[in-house]
């Protein structure tokens, strides 16, 4: 007998090939959108309607800048392309091919950059649909032409560049992505983006064979992880709102420039991060931007005990799930003396207490937290917060989480149909409760030992610190 | 088009890229899909993974969810047929209802052996320009496609394929079989597609050389185990023989032969020698290290030892790694454990190599080792044959981690229990097939229907009874007297009003009771008739205006899904009937009717482009989005004295002419036969047509303007002669009724 491993980890995934035969190992294909996004606990929409309050226009995925410049240059070039459609769909669609197109052809440049360049991985970062492009390069290796006639993403206008800063194109006023027209900022935009057809690539049509070379040279000066000084300076003015300022561009530049105020290196974490914020903002604060700074205050006065209820809660029903996994049913006792709850519970009581005071403050000028204002109570967080606070004992404040879980559950709908409970109370009380299926149990060498490690909500200042950093913002 | 050859999918071998499609494979026609668990909740897996993948629109890898609108869209355009045994739906979740779904039921409420456990996993995906068929060990679940320890053999069949032809007709053919009474029309409509197809496409010059390749369904008379050994050249001794499966089978439960020893007394009486043949067994991991041991009953390894029936001294059992491996787990993400889930089996001999992938666990029931092969379960393998060539065992190893344990040596300490086989407990109706709702979409404002159910034919079904789960209206649902009579009949039709059909579309499931005690939700179908007229959002159907909007161009269909949507969540549609709407509109007539006009070529155009499938042009004829949709909102209208008679009158004879001069373009029907198809579509479009027509000529100034001199001639222009011939047929009739 032996022990300890025979193989390794080497991994053979091909049993059995012949052309149009294929039989194979399947292949490990975690998702990346962990279980916690399904939002057990309904805390998500409030904190989209907070970020919305801080950085506006930004998205947890929006980190490249130069993607809104590529865009607007593949749209200008698409219409150019498509010309005059009567049919409203037919344009759409056509113009939407040729951007596409576009899309991939610069998606390869990055790729061939980074394959063939001392810019590394720099020229592909967050780049949507890299691992496609890195199969069409490695398909096509010591090839000195290929197409652009490949999948970059399974649906690349809702996945790719099209869907992911299509939002952004519309909040910095660069484009209507409706009525697939530039707006004038976005004219200046997309003519600072260097064009391919100076390096001699056709990329208009997917079937056309382009030269390698020009590829790489395209991608030296257009590659995802850089940005052109005329580029930076047209986004500058993009970001601020150009000639269509509205508030929620003012309120975006005043954040970014806090940002780089506090952190100019961009390097820490989120939460230190409004720590930081909250600390300077007095002193950052001028007549100009007073109304700006008074909105980003209020919005981070309420977002760090709402992260931190967040945290707690989720921390405490993350419990009861792992207590769950191997047992016919749990005590709601023995929740209570599992390590943390405890701690758990003395956060979500003073958490809420605070939460719920700034949202009181906040309410003499309703504006300031704007339609946060109106959506925690419609979420039922506020209230959720003066059950917590008026729950006696931690078990009250268990079983108001899980009654919060309870009535999320209930108001998910999958096709018509209530969406059932990850746990519930075993018959006959509400002492003791247990998982609905099993998967919905937890590992306890997954688990975190405190309620300060349950992973916070991301408020975009990562995708916002690039931006910051990229379009060299004051 | 034709599609490249170079495929790009699959690469990775993650088995969910090999149902995504490439650009050049075209749009899906038809799929068969075939599964014994199921994955519709938390997460759908179903819903929101493998459809929109398969359907081109991204799942959930794709960091977002195909809206559940945009997926019912494109599934009206195709017909998926998922089969799926029973116990996966005993919850009452039912996938979106332009999925066909037949639940095969569980044995344990078998009386016979045609009750059998569906535990294949085999799909076919039929697009325009590539047949898939994929068979797997994975369900149709999350860990069955992106965690688990799966094997899985795809085969491609497109112009110019290696492939002969011949493979997936046979595989058609034998999968028809195997579901017996099982496979309804639905099924054989996609195979029938699938088939013709292939057999239109021209085979590469260059075949596969010296593979034999063939599916073999478990179930059936002949067993698994006997399709194994028969592919075994007579006379070739054995050398190796490799088994993989989670599952195995436990000794002395029915006192029988195990798989081990049929296969070998069966490989002996071919002359087969098995003396120098070296067994490995690969088997789960009890634990994620390196002291791990393998799942496998000691008690089949102390038994087979003393057997005289299996002849193999020599082997070893190993443990597949549990946890993901560094290499195995994409960078960013986080390992986690992979249970070994695939079957299979490979015996090898100086020229030869045999192996079965599939859905068949190494068990009695996976193989067939009963005394009646029929009660066995429903799999579905690939049996490939090759010469041994360069072929080594340890090449279709998974990766190993844990104590290798000897065979010969080892003992009872060595090894972990097997988990048992995957039976479970399901109280369920087999002596139904299915239940289909019949709707009557012409039924004007809101339509009624039929719920048939459709019985097993053979079955002896006991009394039953069929009622809305939760719903006040349950009672009127019950079988009508003729069923409770027990004659032997094959469907039992139960009426079911306007209030019962809404419940019905939005539960999707009813509730079947009989034997007094026992009560299971099952799920219906929509026929197939009905689900062209099935809305795309329950709530909200597009107005008038909408519908002339789209056929204009001047709208999307994304942009008008949202907008219903947002109206169905509004509930605006309550509003369009006030007294102040129905002026608002009745003021705009002039309006409407010439926008209307400025659409019909639009219209036209859109069902002609629709031509890619019979499904997508059944869509654009009779969808929600159609010519009949448009007839419908303008009889309402007529109706509701927001239209003059001649106005509504004038509408619809140009919609009848729209629809008659349809010129399907020659590029999307090339044969005689698809054109036939087409047109008949036409006729039931025309048909449906006519029939809204009618539900106006109640009113007798309808039918004056009908009558009308000039109306004649105007309609005697618009119509091309077959049509006027039918629309002067349709006013005498008309006429006919009025007078009587």
């Amino acid at each position: 007998m032996t022990a300890g491993s025979t193989n390794g980890s080497s991994t053979n995934v091909v049993l059995f090939e012949r052309p149009d035969i294929h039989a194979f190992w399947t292949a490990y294909d975690p998702l990346d959108m962990a279980g916690e996004s399904i939002d057990p606990l309904g805390f998500m929409a409030g904190y989209i309607s907070l970020a919305d309050r801080i950085l506006p226009g930004f998205t947890t995925i929006t980190h490249v800048p130069r993607y809104l410049s590529m865009l607007c240059l593949a749209l200008q070039i698409a219409l150019e392309t498509v010309g005059e459609v009567q049919n409203v769909t037919n344009r759409r669609r056509l113009v939407i091919e040729k951007i596409k197109l576009f899309e991939r052809a610069w998606a390869l440049s990055c790729g061939v950059v980074e394959a063939e360049t001392a810019i590394g991985s720099r020229a592909t970062e967050n780049l949507r649909g890299i691992r496609a492009v890195r199969h069409w390069l490695d398909f096509h290796e010591g090839k000195d032409k290929f197409s652009i006639d490949f999948s970059l993403l399974s649906n690349q206008v809702r996945y790719g560049g099209i869907g992911a800063y299509s939002a952004m194109l519309e909040a910095l006023h660069l484009a209507d992505m409706h009525a697939l027209s530039l707006r004038p900022l976005g004219e200046q935009l997309a003519e600072c983006f260097p064009s391919p057809a100076e390096f001699g690539l056709e990329i208009t049509h997917e079937d056309s064979r382009l030269e390698r070379a020009a590829f790489l040279e395209w991608g030296r000066v257009a590659h995802a992880g850089d940005l052109s000084g005329g580029e930076g300076r047209i986004l500058r003015e993009a970001l601020q709102g150009g000639e269509e300022a509205e508030f929620d561009d003012e309120t975006r530049w005043s954040m970014l420039r806090l940002m780089k105020s506090v952190n100019p290196e961009g390097e820490v974490d989120e939460k230190r991060l409004f720590k930081n914020s909250r600390g300077s903002i007095s002193d950052f604060r001028k007549p100009e931007n007073k109304l700006t700074c008074d909105r980003i205050e209020t919005a981070l006065r309420v977002i760090e005990p709402y992260e931190n209820l967040y945290q707690a809660a989720l921390f405490i029903f993350n419990s009861a799930r792992m207590l769950a996994a191997h047992q016919s049913s749990v005590d709601l006792r023995v929740v209570l003396k599992s390590p943390g709850v405890d701690q758990a519970c003395a956060a979500i009581k003073a958490n809420s207490g605070r939460l719920l005071n700034e949202y009181n403050d906040s309410s003499a000028d309703r504006a300031s937290l704007g339609a946060a204002w109106q959506s925690l109570p419609k979420l039922g967080l506020v209230e959720l917060t003066k059950t917590f606070q008026s729950a006696k004992g931690e078990e009250a404040l268990l079983k108001e989480v899980i009654a919060r879980h309870l009535r999320i559950q209930e108001g998910k709908f999958d096709g018509g149909m209530p969406k059932g409970p990850w746990i519930r109370y075993a018959p006959g009380g509400s002492s003791h409760f247990a998982l609905t299926a099993q998967k919905f149990g937890i590992a306890q060498s997954e688990f975190p030992k405190t309620w300060q490690s349950i992973e916070r909500h991301p408020y975009r200042t990562r995708a916002a610190s690039q931006f910051v950093h990229l379009c060299k913002i004051p | 088009m034709t599609r490249a050859k170079n495929r790009q999918s699959g690469t990775n071998n993650s088995l969910i890229d090999w149902v995504r499609p490439e650009e050049t494979d075209g749009p899906l026609i038809g799929a068969v899909l075939s599964t014994y668990g199921l994955s519709l909740d938390q997460p759908d897996f179903f819903g929101q993974d493998f459809l929109p993948t398969m359907l081109g629109m991204g799942g959930v890898r794709d960091r977002g969810y195909a809206s559940p609108v945009t997926l019912d869209r494109s599934l009206a355009m195709t017909d998926v047929v998922l089969i799926c045994d029973a116990h996966a739906l005993v919850a009452g979740v039912r996938p979106t209802l332009r999925v066909d779904l037949l639940p095969i039921g569980s044995a344990t409420f078998a009386k016979g052996p045609e009750h059998r456990i569906h535990h294949a996993k085999i799909h076919l995906i039929h697009r325009q320009n590539l047949i898939r068929l994929i068979v797997a060990s994975a369900n149709l679940t999350h860990e069955g496609f992106r965690k688990q320890r799966e094997a899985a053999v795809v085969l491609d069949f497109y112009e110019e394929s290696t492939l002969p032809t011949s493979i997936l007709t046979t595989a058609i053919e034998r999968w028809t079989t195997a579901l017996g009474d099982h496979c309804d029309d639905r099924i054989r409509r996609i195979f029938d597609g699938a088939g013709k197809r292939a057999s239109k496409w021209s085979a590469a010059s260059a075949r596969q050389s010296h593979t034999e390749i063939e599916f073999v369904f478990g179930g059936g008379p002949i067993p698994l185990w006997r399709q194994f050994v028969d592919a075994w050249p007579r006379g070739e001794s054995v050398l190796n023989w490799n088994i993989c499966s989670p599952f195995w089978p436990q000794p002395g439960l029915t006192g029988g032969q195990n798989p081990f020893e049929v296969i070998a007394a069966g490989l002996v009486n071919k002359q087969c020698a098995l003396a120098d043949c070296e067994l490995e067994i690969v088997a789960c991991a009890d634990s994620p290290n390196e002291k791990a041991l393998p799942r496998f009953p000691f008690e089949l390894v102390r038994h087979l030892r003393a057997s005289k029936t299996f002849p193999i001294l020599k082997g070893r059992i190993l443990p597949a790694q549990l946890a993901a491996t560094e290499g195995e787990t994409p960078q960013g993400m986080a390992a986690d454990n992979r249970d070994l889930h695939a079957k299979w089996i490979v015996i090898s001999g100086p020229e030869t190599v045999l192996a079965l992938i599939g859905s068949a666990n190494f068990t009695r029931l996976g193989l067939g080792v009963l005394k009646e092969p029929t009660a066995s379960n429903l799999e579905a393998c690939v049996l490939i044959r090759w010469p041994r060539g360069k072929w080594r065992p340890d090449a279709w190893r998974p990766p190993i981690q844990g104590r290798s344990i000897d065979w010969s040596e080892c003992g009872e300490a060595d090894l972990r229990q097997s988990p048992p086989e995957e039976e479970p407990r399901a109280d369920w109706p087999v002596f139904i097939r299915d239940v289909e709702l019949e709707i009557h979409w012409e039924k004007l404002p809101e339509p009624d229907g039929d719920l048939v159910v459709h019985l097993l034919p053979g079955q002896d079904a006991p009394l039953f009874e069929v009622s809305c789960p939760n719903s006040p209206l349950g009672d009127e649902m019950e079988a009508p007297p003729e069923q409770n009579q027990k004659r032997p009949i094959d469907a039992v039709r139960i009426q079911a009003g306007p209030h019962q059909v809404r419940t019905l579309l939005a539960r999707r499931i009813v509730q079947i009771s009989w034997d007094r005690d026992h009560h299971a939700l099952f799920p219906i179908n929509v026929s197939q008739e009905s689900k062209t007229g099935m809305p795309s959002i329950l709530g909200a159907k597009p107005s008038e205006e909408q519908l002339l909007a789209y056929f204009h161009g001047r709208i999307s269909e994304d942009d008008l899904l949202e907008r219903l949507v947002e109206q169905a969540r509004n509930q605006t549609g309550q509003q369009a009937s006030s007294v102040v709407e129905n002026e608002r509109r009745r003021q705009m007539q002039n309006y409407i009717v010439r926008e209307f006009v400025e659409s019909l070529f639009g219209l036209v155009d859109t069902i002609r482009d629709s031509a890619r499938s019979p499904r997508a042009a059944e869509q654009a004829l009779m969808g929600d989005l159609s010519p009949i949709k448009l007839g419908g909102e303008v009889i309402e209208a007529f109706m509701a004295g927001r239209r003059s008679p001649a106005a509504a009158a004038f509408q619809m004879v140009e919609l009848i002419g729209a629809v008659g001069s349809i010129q399907w373009l020659e590029e999307q029907v090339k044969t005689a036969s698809d054109r036939a198809v087409y047109e008949q579509l036409r006729r039931r479009a025309l048909d449906q047509l006519f029939k809204t027509f009618s539900q106006a000529v109640v009113r007798e100034n309808f039918l004056d303007v009908l009558q009308d001199g000039d109306f004649q001639i105007y309609v005697k222009s618009t119509l091309a002669s077959p049509l006027f011939g039918r629309w002067e047929s349709f006013v005498k009739a008309c006429d006919a009724k009025d007078k009587t």
